[in-house]
């Protein structure tokens, strides 16, 4: 007969499983934001015609989003625990962070931001987006998160590459999130 | 001979909807991570489970045959790969076993 004390434990051990369970850690979807990263932010000191860096974002923004989705959505196969959910979820949640950034462009078409302010705004916003996604789904992005928040004050206040400085510490950041406590590959079977 | 009633022992129709099948912590396991999760792969449920090939494979049979899961047997880089799903029959009798563990738990706290 099930008694209070066996009803706890085995809902302990199923919680310890639960936990257990974690999606699969896809160190390429690092990689390729370190590297989309980095020139996308070193474009803003390097070149002078400031429309390259929006048509450089329209293009590596969705390429980007869209294979994150699909390296995730492989690795998930390949380890052996696909969820439709916590793929929408995640999609979601970056999704938030684009839109709030287009949006955000309303500021500047109004006259109240100018376009070197928008720029940092978007690194703040990036913050943001990091750090919610490390304390809710995913804990390796939470210092990630903190450290492009030190690169949006870097973007304020530094006149000289501070973009591209910014960028650099976001790719080492991403790079070493990647291979840092990276659980050995798993095959579905 | 009725006996009093023990406030520590849960009521005895409590018990009787608690689900025999889901009574053990590892079919109760398998029920919630696939609850969790879309589909499952035999070799990843092992893992997270820590069971053997036999044992996990006994309890994914006994859900299985009283129509818990959905199995689906296919292949992947040229390997065969079982996925489990848990059915929508399997969904709802884990949803009332929880709630009656959960009650029973409430009651004696």
């Amino acid at each position: 007969m099930a008694d209070n004390t066996q009803i706890k434990e085995d809902l302990a051990y199923v919680r310890a499983v639960a936990e257990r369970s974690k999606g699969a850690h896809v160190p390429a979807i690092y990689l390729l934001w370190a590297v989309i990263g980095l020139f996308g932010f070193a474009l803003v000191d390097f070149v002078d015609d400031k429309k390259w860096i929006s048509i450089y974002w329209l293009f590596a923004g969705p390429i980007g989003t869209a294979l994150s989705m699909w390296l995730g959505a492989k690795a998930d196969r390949d380890a052996g625990a696909t969820s439709r959910d916590a793929g929408i979820r995640a999609s979601l949640h970056w999704l938030s962070f684009m839109v709030a950034g287009w949006l955000g462009l309303a500021l500047v078409f109004a006259d109240h931001l100018t376009w070197r302010g928008f720029g940092s705004l978007w690194v703040l916003l990036l913050a943001l987006t990091y750090f919610q996604f490390g304390l809710h789904l995913e804990r390796r992005l939470l210092p990630i998160g903190v450290l492009i928040a030190a690169g949006y004050l870097v973007t304020v206040w530094v006149p000289n590459y501070g973009w591209t400085a910014t960028g650099v510490v976001l790719a080492i950041a991403l790079v070493t999130a990647a291979f840092l406590g990276a659980p050995k590959s798993e095959t579905a079977g | 001979m009725k006996l009093p009633a023990d406030p520590d022992l849960p009521k005895l129709d409590e018990l009787e909807l608690l689900n025999g099948l889901l009574e053990h912590r590892v079919r109760l396991a398998i029920c919630v991570l696939l609850s969790k999760y879309d589909a499952m792969s035999f070799t990843r449920l092992k893992q997270v489970l820590g069971e053997t090939d036999g044992s996990l494979g006994a309890h994914l049979r006994k859900l299985e045959n009283s129509g818990y899961l959905d199995v689906e047997k296919a292949y992947r880089n040229r390997r065969p790969v079982t996925w489990y799903r848990i059915s929508t029959r399997g969904r709802t009798h884990l949803k009332r076993h929880l709630a009656v563990l959960t009650q029973l738990i409430d009651r004696a706290e």
